[in-house]
């Protein structure tokens, strides 16, 4: 099963968990699984059916350029980062 | 891997297994450039074109209560007068253009400013008129009614709870989550690893230290400039020199609110970006006063308003503490990380926060980072953005804990190395890296080891990184009947990138890099490309012209198979010979020229966003000498060590690392954007920002290390930036050893190296 990672800022809503395997074939598949599990997730990183632009996803230590389109393996593992530049 | 096994044609047997790559060809566009017929921006000649002119605020912040355009508009000369009232309202809309994720609603605020000016020199108005002159006589009638509000410009003061608000509306975000909190802070992120406290507990040495660093532009030479025709068919033509044509078209597009279909961007040489050159200033205006006029119209920055109205690199605080057990081993590294984004949000300081202790393998980190709003023009990339100022920081203190412990501080660095498989504290595990590398290479090299004698000189070392990027790219490939290859690309060269990416086209398809002929094209003639920026071009738009070649080849192949009679199957590629059995074989020339009577020209093309991005690594070394009386450094020798993974272009890999050097020893001794007390800047020319020179500068040594990122057909790593990251850190060790006094604010000027000393009190609080 993938396993996210989830920052610091975001462990208000796993009850500080910091690793959360969760199922799913493609990022979207993570999120909604996650977001299942720990309400509030999907709302900070996904903004009009997209990932935010604000942050950035690594998949096994590669940064996707596919989005929620971004597959993942069962063994993958899944991290949110902070977009290079951003802020609102 | 090596190349064989990617079963790359025509590449076999070769110096280091290549025909091409790691030679020194003379670049493609060399003639031009020498002879001053190389076209840049300002060059354009339109007929009837109008000269643009933009008025720009006296104030650092203020309400504007009021335009009159009236007097301007009586003007004889005056064709053309905009203000933001003539743009369309812009929502949030995001992208990410290659060196940083852009919010097209403050860009479109930055271009010209709606209800507020953030900053001296935020434009406002523009005028097009039919002399420079005339442009200049006009914006003078302009009148602005402005409301002064306070203004701050340092990054911890404009964190203060009493600090004057920028954005009323500005909400903190923390990776999303709203905090309901209005200030300048307009973003807070955390990334952490391990148990911080632990960490710090089990260290025998902890060393903790505050450092700034101040704005610095990019000081590239040549200002920005644009020419837009916006014709009466709504379509609309932009010449312009930035870093990327499809950047510019986007931009423009987001801001005028038009599908980017209606926009073709022209690519001109360009006279240096570093970053600079990727957000747009000058185009969209020009736009839209070639719209109002009728006339091609464009506008031309002064340096002054270079410096002033475009964006530079943020100012810093940052505060690092590491903690470290006797034998040297890091136990913990903790980074606070604030930065001046300028007007509007967006700096680099999440790009800082990964860079900060990313060459070292910590056990226990925690990095937080701050976004922070202030009243100077907003910050935009600068070469490795975010991460000279991180290296600042984090490499003077791994030079005190060096002095604390003992050890000798390449030592300490390589003990305490990143490596493939090292958890970096943000999350991802590095692949194949140089970092180890080149430590190891700078502490073999001579300089490292040579005696440096006399008084107040000294050595200092630092160690850098850079992520590098991927992103897309498009190439297209025509082969001509004379055996030669034109290539089409969509990266604006900056730094030599025609030749480096003709160069893996080359290697390809075995002909000479001479033989291959590069054009930067604009945005309807190839495939988008995203900008020049984040060492990615070589890298990225070098895949895109290796996939195109491999695209000629196969359909070459076909072509021979029919010449030669022979099955597909059995036609081999190799030293520039198609090859179906003994004795049975054409060369690459001789079907070129015979394309025509076997199924007509043939073109390959490739569109790519590759992965596999290969991060970057450097070590410098530099000896110095402080004069105690005046507190001038002079740097005596210089030497830089860099993994280029694969140097396509050795000399074009050494320019990069010398001209990193030379900005990064500018960041260090003598640049800086210095503000009186009503936030205006003191220093906006070339007279009073000191630039280094020639004579500011030895001659910089460098060695090209080359651990090949198995990302890339040839190993190609990002060399662009990284050289810019360790010069400051290093000469600040160096100074520290000189002189016996740590200097923690860049630029170390004479001035703060006197009162570092105690010589001389400091200016102001």
């Amino acid at each position: 099963m993938p396993t996210v990672w989830i920052p610091a800022q975001m462990r208000d809503l796993t009850g500080g968990e910091a690793r959360v395997a969760v199922t799913g074939r493609n990022l979207r598949e993570v999120i909604q699984n996650l977001d299942a599990r720990c309400p509030g997730v999907a709302e900070r990183l996904i903004e009009g059916g997209r990932l935010s632009p604000l942050v950035n996803i690594a998949v096994d230590s590669e940064v996707s350029n596919l989005g929620l389109l971004q597959p993942v393996r069962d063994d993958s593992e899944i991290h949110f980062i902070p977009a290079v530049s951003g802020g609102r | 891997m090596t190349t064989e096994e990617r079963n790359l044609d025509g590449v076999i047997g070769k110096k280091n297994g290549y025909r091409v790559v790691g030679t020194r060809p003379i670049r493609h566009d060399g003639v031009d450039k020498v002879t001053g017929r190389a076209v840049y921006g300002a060059d354009v000649r339109l007929p009837g074109t109008l000269y643009g002119r933009i008025l720009r605020s006296p104030h650092a912040h203020a309400r504007i209560k009021r335009i009159d355009t009236t007097r301007a508009e009586r003007h004889p000369a005056v064709k053309a007068i905009v203000t933001a009232r003539d743009l369309p309202r812009i929502e949030d809309k995001y992208a990410d253009l290659g060196e940083g994720t852009f919010n097209f609603k403050w860009v479109s605020d930055n271009v010209l400013a709606s209800d507020k000016v953030l900053y001296r020199g935020h434009a406002v108005a523009a005028v097009a008129a039919t002399s420079r002159l005339a442009a200049e006589q006009a914006i003078e009638l302009i009148e602005v009614e402005y409301e002064p509000l306070p203004a701050v410009t340092d990054v911890v003061a404009a964190m203060a709870p009493d600090s004057p608000i920028l954005h009323e509306e500005l909400v903190t975000r923390s990776l999303g989550k709203p905090t309901g909190e209005i200030s300048n802070v307009a973003t807070h992120f955390r990334h952490a690893k391990g148990d911080i406290e632990r960490g710090f507990a089990e260290a025998d040495v902890i060393v903790e230290r505050e450092y700034r660093t101040d704005i610095v532009h990019q000081g590239y030479i040549e200002p920005q400039t644009a020419t837009a025709l916006w014709n009466a068919d709504d379509q609309i033509t932009i010449w312009t020199s930035n870093q990327g044509a499809f950047g510019v078209r986007e931009s423009t597009a987001s801001v005028l609110a038009l599908p980017v279909s209606a926009i073709r961007v022209i690519p001109m040489e360009i006279g240096g970006g570093f970053g600079g050159k990727i957000a747009v200033y000058a185009e969209p205006v020009a736009a839209l006063l070639s719209r109002k006029s009728g006339r091609p119209v464009r506008v031309t920055l002064s340096r002054s308003e270079v410096f002033q109205g475009t964006g530079p690199a943020p100012a810093s605080w940052v505060k690092i503490r590491l903690g470290a057990k006797r034998s040297g081993r890091l136990t913990a590294a903790q980074a606070d990380i604030r930065f001046a984004a300028g007007a509007y949000p967006g700096s680099a300081v999440g790009a800082a926060a990964g860079c900060v202790f990313a060459a070292y393998d910590v056990p226990n980190g925690q990095i937080d980072g701050y976004d922070v709003v202030t009243n100077t023009p907003k910050s935009e990339a600068y070469r490795a953005p975010g991460s000279p100022q991180a290296a600042f920081a984090a490499e003077q203190a791994m030079d005190e804990l060096a002095e604390i412990l003992g050890i000798d501080p390449l030592d300490l660095r390589i003990m305490n190395t990143a490596r493939a498989g090292t958890r970096r504290i943000e999350g991802p595990v590095f692949p194949v890296i140089g970092s180890y590398e080149c430590l190891v290479a700078a502490k073999q090299h001579p300089h490292y080891t040579a005696p440096l004698e006399g008084p107040n000189r000294a050595r200092g070392v630092a160690h850098g990184f850079w992520f590098n990027g991927g992103g897309q790219s498009s190439c297209i490939i025509a082969v001509n009947d004379d055996g030669t290859a034109n290539l089409v690309e969509g990266s604006t060269d900056i730094g030599g990138t025609r030749a480096s990416i003709a160069m893996q086209a080359a290697e390809v398809l075995s002909l000479a890099a001479e033989d291959v002929h590069p054009l930067v094209a604009d945005t309807n003639s190839v495939g988008y490309t995203g900008v020049t920026g984040g060492s990615r071009t070589t890298f990225a738009t070098g895949i895109a012209a290796i996939e195109a070649a491999r695209d000629v080849l196969r359909q070459m192949k076909e072509r021979a198979a029919l010449v030669l009679d022979a099955d597909l199957a059995s036609v081999h590629f190799a030293d520039g010979e198609f090859v179906a059995g003994p004795g049975k074989g054409i060369s690459f020339r001789e079907l070129a020229g015979r394309l025509a009577r076997t199924g007509g020209p043939v073109t390959g093309r490739a569109s790519v966003a590759p992965t596999g991005v290969g991060a970057a690594f450097g070590t410098h070394i530099v000896d110095v000498e402080v004069d105690p009386e005046t507190g001038k450094v002079q740097i005596l020798r210089y030497t830089a060590v860099q993994d280029a993974g694969r140097a396509i272009h050795p000399s074009y890999v050494e320019g990069q690392m010398q001209g990193g050097a030379v900005q990064g020893i500018g960041w260090a001794l003598f640049e800086g954007y210095q503000f009186d007390d009503q936030g205006r800047m003191l220093n906006p020319t070339l007279l009073d920002y000191k630039l280094p020179t020639s004579l500011d500068v030895p001659m910089i040594d460098t060695v090209i290390v080359e651990v090949p990122n198995p990302g890339h057909p040839f190993g190609v790593r990002g060399v662009g930036e990284v050289p810019i990251v360790p010069p400051a850190a290093a000469i600040a060790n160096a100074i520290y050893r000189a002189i016996g006094v740590r200097l923690t604010h860049a630029p170390m000027t004479p001035a703060r190296i006197l009162e570092a000393m105690g010589v001389l009190q400091p200016a102001r609080a």
